[in-house]
């Protein structure tokens, strides 16, 4: 377990050369892959949301795309559509494979595209798998989609739907960074442009036998009940939660913990698991209530409460 | 299951590097993947550092121990001193002593019912006249007035004068005279020739 480890801090120093600071969300990024999940980033504009994204996916050879959503944006435009093709006086419709057909999708600012658009991605998150027409085209694994969203400008965005939130394991907050890391930001951006070249640490083969891996960490059995224990209080909560989450809840919570258990190196799952994941897994997708709200209390307040009552 | 109750979660309690790692063992084990054989073998390794001590609590055990000597010097006092702790309970508790009462006991709720427990009233009443009762050990029935100076006994020993040695009954089976002279007569000419 500790030559994992090694992988991992490895993968953490060289995204380090490029992202400064966030490594919580280099490390949540990397769960989701390994759980063979798809992430929601959210954070402020230039954050590095886009960068962080960018710069794993080169780590780990994968095809990289990037949709950047915007109302106007069409579902063939991510899927891909049929064109005409003319070889040798002949017109056939020939597929064009969209953005979505990669290995890395990173669908930024999603709250921007028509919930038709948005929606386009659903089939590919869950099934990976793309129907244009009367035909089904495989993708080709490992297969994630990493989305942004801005917590501000809302005017004009589309909220993602509660079905589609559900389908993202994470949802990843991307804070500022401190003082000391905006520093050497500043330092290293703002001083003479110098290429940096990035080693790659990992191919799909490694990532998909990682992937397997994740599977077979061993869980204690009050752990997992502990995990859908705490899933199950975002149902009963009725004073704070209006909506609680899913099943598909309590399976990325143990999920999660697993791959957070491989990166550090632990050949079992801990409670710390749970209790760092909840967030991510449960923020988007329960709904607090008007009396919560109105007290100004946020998701991840509700959460906490929640993680201080299941022990 | 609390933790208290469940047996790897004690150990985990007094041994923290084996916290959650024990219980996973146990609740994954005869699991055919690396992983789990790998926590095996390192939950293994580090239960040789539970020492039996680590489940001594050294206040509970001074306490138990003072509390034995001083049940013991109690003891040693009260014997000395002769205190017959069930007189003394049957003096202040005596409604714990009194006899069996209620429909279980039918001998005890019959003698009770007459109120006649000793009989005739002139047999009763003894007096100040000395009594000399003798239990026999064997059947236990008390006979009054009997008693005697031990009597020592002489025992002879007899042996007989005329000893003689008699001759045993001879084993004879019962064959038809005929047949025995027939038998002999056979014998003897084989024997002649």
């Amino acid at each position: 377990m500790k030559n994992y480890k090694q992988i991992f801090d490895e993968l953490q120093k060289e995204t380090g050369k490029i992202i400064v600071g966030q490594e919580n969300v280099v490390e949540q990024i990397l769960i989701a892959i390994l759980c063979d999940g798809n992430a929601l980033l959210e954070g402020y504009p230039g954050l590095a949301k886009t960068l962080t994204v960018r710069t794993l996916a080169q780590l780990m050879d994968l095809k990289f795309s990037r949709i950047q959503n915007t109302p106007d944006l069409m579902p063939s435009d991510i899927t891909g559509t049929y064109i005409i093709e003319e070889t040798s006086g002949k017109r056939q419709f020939k597929f064009q494979p969209g953005p979505v057909f990669a290995n890395v999708v990173l669908a930024d600012e999603i709250n921007r595209a028509t919930p038709k658009t948005q929606s386009a991605l659903l089939e590919a998150m869950q099934e990976k798998q793309v129907t244009v027409g009367t035909n089904t085209f495989k993708l080709d694994l490992p297969f994630f989609v990493l989305a942004t969203q801005n917590p501000i400008e809302q005017e004009g965005t589309y909220p993602l739907p509660e079905a589609q939130a559900d389908r993202f394991l994470l949802k990843i907050s991307v804070s500022y960074p401190t003082y000391e890391q905006e520093l050497e930001i500043v330092d290293k951006y703002a001083a003479e442009a110098k290429d940096q070249k990035l080693k790659v640490m990992l191919n799909k083969n490694h990532l998909l036998t990682l992937q397997g891996l994740t599977r077979q960490v061993p869980i204690a059995n009050d752990i997992k009940q502990r995990a859908v224990k705490i899933v199950l209080a975002t149902r009963a909560n009725k004073e704070v939660i209006q909506y609680g989450a899913s099943p598909r809840a309590s399976i990325g919570m143990i999920l999660a913990a697993k791959a957070r258990a491989l990166i550090e190196g632990r050949n079992h799952v801990s409670n710390d698991d749970l209790n760092a994941l909840a967030y991510p897994i449960l923020r988007h997708r329960i709904i607090l209530n008007f009396e919560a709200e109105r007290k100004g209390m946020s998701k991840d307040d509700a959460i906490k409460q929640i993680l201080d009552k299941v022990k | 299951m609390s933790l208290k109750s469940y047996k790897p979660g004690i150990v985990e309690s007094k041994y923290a590097p084996l916290r959650e790692k024990l219980r996973t063992a146990a609740d994954n084990i005869g699991m055919d993947n690396p992983i789990v054989q790998e926590l095996e073998y390192e939950v293994t390794s580090e239960m040789k550092n539970v020492g039996l001590s680590m489940f001594i609590n050294p206040r509970t055990l001074s306490y138990k121990i003072f509390a034995v000597m001083i049940l013991s010097f109690m003891i040693i006092f009260a014997t000395t001193l002769n205190i017959k702790f069930m007189e003394f309970a049957r003096k202040t508790a005596p409604n714990i002593f009194e006899g069996p009462k209620g429909v279980g006991n039918f001998a005890a709720a019959k003698l009770n019912a007459s109120g006649d427990i000793y009989g005739k009233e002139d047999v009763a009443k003894l007096g100040d006249k000395e009594l000399n009762i003798r239990i026999k050990p064997v059947d236990f029935k008390v006979n009054v007035k009997e008693e005697g100076d031990f009597q020592q006994q002489k025992f002879e020993s007899v042996f007989p004068q005329d000893l003689t040695v008699k001759e045993t009954a001879a084993y004879e089976e019962n064959i038809p005279q005929e047949q025995q002279e027939l038998v002999r007569n056979y014998f003897k000419r084989l024997a002649e020739g």
